[in-house]
């Protein structure tokens, strides 16, 4: 799998951004021409990074922020809904302060090597569960199965069904904080999601947004 | 001693195996007895009800029996001075006596056995309470096939009922409402028809919900036959109930009689669809005369399969209901059983979750912890509200994003706030 990582996403037009939308989705680039159709593999991870703002200042503590409340909904607004719609995880990224690099000095780090053998342990967990599937990443499991095989635990859909009723989440949404929430059920080593899993999943997605 | 010429050992063996085996000889005699009723008075025989209740159902058989002019019945009528005119004794006497047969007896019994179809009678712990506001008219005895623990989940049950010439509209709707409730851990209780009936007991098998169907015939076999694989399902996963013996065909008067028995086991009833002179009319009249919440599902104006919903919203004080929630709101499952019928089934809930799949009950007091420890104006970061909720991390984390997917919790630059109510 290849990595994509678009730094300042809402400088790039809207278009070409929302072209991703099917890719993301299908894993694969259909291109039509008169004479023939190409498809190529396009399985990918997609990361997009965003400045809270033009100026980049917003919500930062001792930092003016230039922009005007306009200038800032319309930036942010550059990544559709559809769009946003199929990123699982949003991450709010403040700006480290000096007080910040002090305390960070004494606290417990994970290192990269420490994060790299929890994704192994749960990737060989997954490969080993899905054996008798034709995926091998949460991120391939199809819908269907999601909601039905590998339903989380009974009673823990509850306000994920809830949402989908009210239209607070679409039926992909639901179908990507299931994956989600696989994933931390590997990283957590239990054999299948539960309310806790599927809570965390939608902490990391910003469910309401 | 016999029943109906029939040795007691020989009726302990036919009975034991629809029935708990711990019964002594009077609990086998009495459901051998039940048994033997519902082939001979029709569903809704308010004399024969009487009768059963004042007497007893083996002392009502036995005089019954013994004395096929009716004159035994009366006497024993009379000592128990039992309210009955004697022109209903004889006219009921003289149903009875031609339907008396043992060869009928035995063969709904075996029959029974073949298909593993349990006798369930009032005063049986898993016998559906409701039926008991129907009086005299109440059945006599249960034929279940299917899961019969899941009787009990009658307490939180709703009937979705319809026409069976539903259209796309009514499916539709039936659909969403019927999952929608099943989600909410009520049970789903049909007729198995086709339309209406069949789509409510799909969508609750779908959404792993519980589901009953009440037939209007015999247990053995299947009505209607195109509905031979969904009843299959039904029984794998719910439970399919009638009050008539295996071998019993479903008739007219049995559908409508079938039909009291869904308005009387459930909460409330919903209509979806139902043409001016619909079965379901009948239901939801039953539903009504038994002081049931009844709801409509409104349509069209020009619709015709929506002619009998509208009627009902006009004459017989209907709800208007168009989602589940609102559904919910005639039968509110507040302080009754509602454990989920699929937590139930693996003997498992998740932590913090409701079973029953409905919002989280807080057991722990996460949520309380969590939102006494966010202010409403002032944002705070996931580990401040950690450090003074006294609650992991990842609990917190796990606990906000359920929040703001309900909307009670918001993200702001720099942390997590309370939402405004």
């Amino acid at each position: 799998m290849k990595q994509r990582s678009f730094a300042e996403a809402p400088e790039f037009a809207p278009s070409a951004l929302d072209c991703l939308r099917q890719p993301l989705e299908s894993g694969v680039i259909t291109i039509a021409r008169a004479a023939a159709t190409a498809r190529f593999p396009a399985r990918f991870q997609l990361v997009l990074a965003a400045n809270p703002c033009p100026c980049g200042n917003a919500g930062v503590r001792d930092a003016e922020c230039t922009c005007t409340p306009f200038a800032r909904r319309r930036y942010l607004g550059r990544l559709s809904g559809p769009l946003l719609d199929r990123v699982d995880i949003q991450l709010d990224v403040p700006r480290v302060t000096a007080a910040q690099l002090r305390v960070a000095a004494d606290a417990p780090v994970t290192t990269t090597a420490a994060a790299r053998e929890r994704v192994m342990a749960a990737r060989a967990r997954a490969a080993h569960r899905l054996a008798d599937h034709p995926w091998r990443l949460n991120a391939h499991a199809p819908g269907a199965w999601l909601r039905r095989e590998g339903a989380p635990a009974p009673g823990s859909t509850a306000a994920l069904d809830r949402a989908l009723e009210r239209g607070a989440l679409t039926m992909r949404g639901y179908d990507r904080v299931l994956r989600i929430a696989w994933t931390l059920a590997d990283l957590d080593g239990v054999d299948r999601p539960g309310l806790d899993q599927i809570g965390r999943a939608l902490y990391l997605r910003k469910a309401a947004a | 001693m016999t029943i109906l010429g029939i040795a007691d050992a020989t009726v302990a063996s036919l009975v034991r195996p629809l029935t708990d085996p711990a019964h002594d000889r009077d609990a086998v005699a009495d459901r051998f007895a039940r048994a033997t009723w519902t082939s001979i008075a029709e569903p809704g025989d308010g004399v024969a009800g009487r009768v059963v209740g004042a007497l007893g159902a083996e002392a009502a058989l036995a005089a019954l029996i013994d004395d096929r002019e009716g004159a035994l019945l009366r006497h024993a009528l009379e000592q128990h001075e039992v309210d009955l005119e004697a022109r209903e004794i004889d006219d009921a006497v003289a149903r009875w006596t031609p339907r008396i047969s043992k060869a009928d007896a035995l063969l709904a019994l075996r029959q029974a056995a073949r298909f593993a179809v349990s006798i369930v009678v009032p005063g049986d712990p898993d016998w559906p309470a409701g039926l008991d506001d129907l009086g005299d008219h109440a059945p006599i005895a249960l034929w279940v096939r299917g899961r019969r623990q899941l009787l009990s989940r009658f307490e939180t049950s709703i009937a979705i009922v319809g026409a069976r010439a539903a259209t796309g509209y009514g499916e539709h709707v039936t659909i969403e409402l019927a999952s929608g409730l099943a989600d909410r851990g009520y049970t789903i209780v049909s007729g198995a028809a086709y339309g209406i009936d069949g789509a409510a007991h799909r969508a609750a098998l779908a959404s792993r919900g519980t589901t009953i169907a009440f037939l209007a015939g015999g247990l053995d076999r299947f009505y209607p036959s195109g509905h031979d694989a969904l009843l299959a399902r039904i029984v794998e996963h719910g439970a399919a109930i009638s009050e008539v013996p295996c071998g019993g065909a479903p008739t007219k008067w049995r559908f409508l009689q079938r039909n009291r028995l869904i308005a009387a086991a459930s909460l409330a009833t919903v209509v979806v669809e139902a043409g001016a002179r619909s079965g379901s009319l009948n239901t939801a009249g039953h539903a009504a005369a038994l002081g049931r919440p009844l709801g409509a599902v409104p349509g069209p104006v020009t619709s015709s399969a929506s002619a009998g919903c509208h009627r009902l919203l006009r004459e017989y004080d209907a709800v208007c209901v168009t989602r589940a929630e609102e559904i919910a709101e005639l039968a509110p499952l507040a302080g009754r059983e509602r454990e989920s019928p699929a937590a139930a089934a693996s003997g498992s809930t998740v932590e913090g979750a409701e079973p029953g799949g409905r919002p989280a009950a807080d057991p722990a007091g996460t949520r309380i912890r969590l939102l006494d420890a966010l202010s409403p104006r002032s944002a705070r970061t996931v580990e401040k509200v950690a450090a003074m909720s006294g609650l992991a991390i990842d609990r917190v984390r796990a606990e906000l994003g359920l929040l703001a997917l309900e909307g009670l919790v918001k993200e702001r630059a720099g942390g997590w706030v309370r939402a405004a109510p």
